[in-house]
């Protein structure tokens, strides 16, 4: 992990095309802009790996799920 | 062509019905190539199986059958630029769901549906920003555990 200091108004460039800028600091916060190909997703970390896990646990499918109990599911849900 | 499944075994598919995820899924970053296996035909419920790992498959559904026109998402610019979609009908949205407790709870991932450029067959799952949406919404209540689960699961 690379750990660079900047002050506000200046920039990182991550490869080619990716631009991190700090807008402002305030107390314990810092803003931060990011240009970004459209392709490349920004998330804030924890967010993403809440994503993550959720993925991790959605691929542990067991043998006897039952397709039909969750289709009548929705009837249940009706609002 | 025949793909190896872990689930279904060795089956026969069609190209093009194959979905690619350019940037994979959040914890699945290799696994870019899926096909849908519909349930039931009606495209309410599908297993998702990448075609590169034959262990991986999720089970994915559609929110608006089971929240009606409750869930109701803003899909950012960037994500609808990058799938090519230019109008709604060219999309399409699932959520994963996740089963936990053998069947007994079932949960939609709300906050970071599966959008699909059903046209093009390319996809993302996009994190919701700024979102309601829980991303364990369950759809069953832990009081009515499911039946077919209970009578098989607990191995």
């Amino acid at each position: 992990m690379l750990a660079l200091t900047r002050k506000i108004g200046q920039s990182l460039i991550i490869g080619e095309n990716i631009e991190i800028t700090i807008v402002e600091i305030r107390g314990d916060q810092v803003k931060i802009a990011i240009q970004a190909p459209k392709e490349v997703p920004v998330h804030r970390k924890e967010v993403y790996e809440q994503i993550l896990e959720e993925n991790r646990q959605a691929a542990v499918i067991p043998e006897t799920v039952d397709l039909m109990e969750i289709l009548k599911l929705s009837q249940d849900k009706v609002k | 062509m025949r793909i190896k499944t872990m689930r279904f075994g060795e089956i026969e598919i069609e190209e093009r019905q194959i979905i690619t995820f350019p940037m994979g899924l959040p914890g699945f970053p290799k696994e870019k190539t899926y096909i849908p296996i519909e349930y039931q035909e009606k495209g309410l419920l599908c297993f998702l199986q990448s075609l590169d790992t034959p262990e991986l498959t999720f089970i994915i559904a559609d929110p608006f059958y089971f929240l009606g026109q409750g869930y109701s998402i803003d899909i950012p610019e960037n994500d609808l630029d990058a799938l090519e979609i230019t109008s709604p009908e060219e999309l399409t949205v699932y959520v994963i769901l996740t089963i936990r407790d053998q069947g007994k709870k079932i949960s939609a991932n709300l906050a970071a549906p599966l959008v699909i450029n059903t046209n093009k067959r390319i996809g993302r799952q996009v994190i919701l920003v700024n979102s309601p949406y829980n991303a364990q919404f369950l759809l069953n209540t832990p009081a009515e555990p499911q039946t077919a689960a209970s009578a098989n699961g607990g191995k």
